[in-house]
């Protein structure tokens, strides 16, 4: 009887432990990242390069570059994971840079992004008026509706 | 031949016992490196909270005297007009002085332009201003070599940076800038000026002194000086090389881009990129826009305008971090910090 005793408490010592290693795991690995992808539209037409950055309340923001059909994809922490849950303030880059044409171009020297190609409140996250909702059990593509002058890209 | 008899077995170490005391020293060496390693960084912590508090005080002597914060960015008319690109005279150069530093001020020419020198051969460049460059800083605190066109890298590094108030949406003037427009509400802050006179006057962006009496938010409720670390980071990996965008201390500023201060737009510590094409996550952060941070784990530290220093968590609600930003925002700031 004793002797069955000592040997029971090995094993239940290596379940306790095996629990708590699984709990300390499962806390290391951050906030909730879903997925999120969408489209950006200026002026009802698909904006071709940019890029768009959502910014949570709390935590590193979520980044994609926008296709030449105007779509993103999101990643925060890995390739295309998404973004953090919760409320967004989004902000959409467009500058000269940005463009095919003068990513290409080499310059030296400090770098600057260029003259921003839609109007400029929507490069700020507190001016954009953009927002969104992420949501835990799955998103519908986001849609980003922007107006302002048509684009012109400088030489 | 004689043979040595042994009647008595040698007392020893069996191999097994061997290993399991090697065994033990190991596991217990494992468990404590990681504790003397986050002391020693606890350490380096506490005295780059003290140059902060130094600069702070820096910054208040200077006050005293002048009535108004040094300004972030000393860019004059004189300058525009003389088609000076990089200016020296601006937040961590004109404190020096007030911090017990001013035989590193005394050497510096701050009139290049007028000595045909280039701005990069000036006797200061390369001395370390310990109160500048916070310990954790795991890179060379001098920048030695930097290709023709980069000169600006070379010298002492500067691993603070200025607050330039934050881009809200409440009536704030942003004066333009070819780094991202700078708004008016910080601690440091442009102007814009027209001069020239007649039917069309230029438009001149220039420094600004804060007025002491512009602080409305409080001198407690205002960062002023905080860490900056940033070098492109891509899916939480450092992809650039240091020092990144991480500048000397002795220039501040190349043409209408300051380098002594930051507006704060993303979270302390945010990974993101400058250019689009070096991560999927194409972030195009204008430099004036880039985050401040540290290499401390999870914080990054501020002096306020008053000379108290906080630490601040990278999970920080933005608006808040926001509101600390501007010095006259006159936001209901209550914070326990």
């Amino acid at each position: 009887m004793w002797r069955c005793e000592v040997r029971a408490f090995p094993l239940w010592w290596i379940g306790l432990l095996a629990v708590v290693v699984g709990i300390s795991a499962g806390c290391d690995q951050g906030p909730l990242v879903v997925p999120v992808e969408g489209t950006v539209y200026y002026n009802d037409k698909p904006l071709p390069f940019g890029s768009v950055m959502f910014q949570p309340q709390m935590g590193q923001p979520a980044g994609a570059r926008i296709a030449e059909d105007g779509t993103f994809k999101l990643s925060t922490f890995s390739e295309y994971d998404g973004a953090i849950v919760g409320q967004h303030k989004v902000k959409v880059s467009c500058y000269a840079s940005q463009s095919p044409e003068l990513a290409k171009k080499k310059t030296v020297g400090e770098q600057t992004l260029g003259p921003s190609l839609i109007p400029e409140n929507y490069t700020y996250s507190d001016q954009s008026g953009l927002t969104a909702d992420i949501n835990s059990e799955g998103n519908e593509p986001i849609e980003l509706r922007l107006t302002g002058p048509p684009i012109k890209v400088p030489r | 031949m004689q043979r040595v008899q042994r009647n008595k077995p040698i007392h020893g170490f069996t191999l097994v016992e061997l290993l399991v005391v090697i065994a033990i020293i190991g596991v217990l060496v494992a468990l404590l490196l990681p504790a003397v390693q986050a002391a020693r960084e606890a350490a380096r912590r506490a005295q780059c909270s003290n140059n902060l508090h130094q600069m702070g005080l820096g910054a208040q002597n200077y006050a005293s005297t002048h009535n108004s914060l040094p300004t972030g960015y000393g860019r004059t008319l004189e300058h525009i007009e003389e088609n000076v690109n990089f200016v020296k005279h601006g937040l961590f150069v004109d404190i020096l002085p007030y911090m017990e530093q001013g035989n590193v001020y005394d050497q510096m020419i701050f009139d290049y332009y007028k000595t045909g020198k280039p701005y990069f051969e000036d006797p200061a460049r390369d001395s370390v201003v310990e109160s500048y460059i916070c310990p954790s800083w795991p890179d060379a605190k001098i920048t030695l070599s930097a290709d023709p066109n980069y000169e600006y890298q070379l010298g002492a590094l500067n691993s603070y940076t200025g607050v330039g108030g934050a881009v809200r949406n409440r009536g704030e003037a942003l004066i333009a800038s070819s780094f991202g427009s700078i708004p008016d509400n910080g601690a440091f802050l442009m102007e814009e000026i027209r001069y020239g006179g007649g039917a069309r006057p230029k438009i001149a962006r220039i420094g600004r002194e804060r007025k002491l009496a512009e602080i409305q938010d409080g001198q407690s409720n205002t960062f002023m000086i905080g860490e900056f670390v940033h070098r492109a980071c891509c899916l939480g990996q450092l992809v650039e090389a240091p020092p990144g965008n991480v500048r000397p201390w002795y220039v501040s500023g190349f043409s209408d881009g300051p380098y002594a201060f930051k507006v704060l737009e993303t979270s302390p510590n945010a990974c993101v990129v400058r250019n689009s094409g070096d991560c999927v996550t194409g972030n195009a952060i204008n430099f004036n826009y880039l985050p401040l941070g540290s290499f401390h784990p999870g914080t990054t530290q501020f002096v306020n305008i008053d000379g108290s220093v906080h630490s601040i968590s990278d999970d920080i609600d933005i608006e808040i971090y926001k509101d600390l930003a501007t010095a006259n925002g006159e936001e209901p700031v209550n914070v326990a910090l």
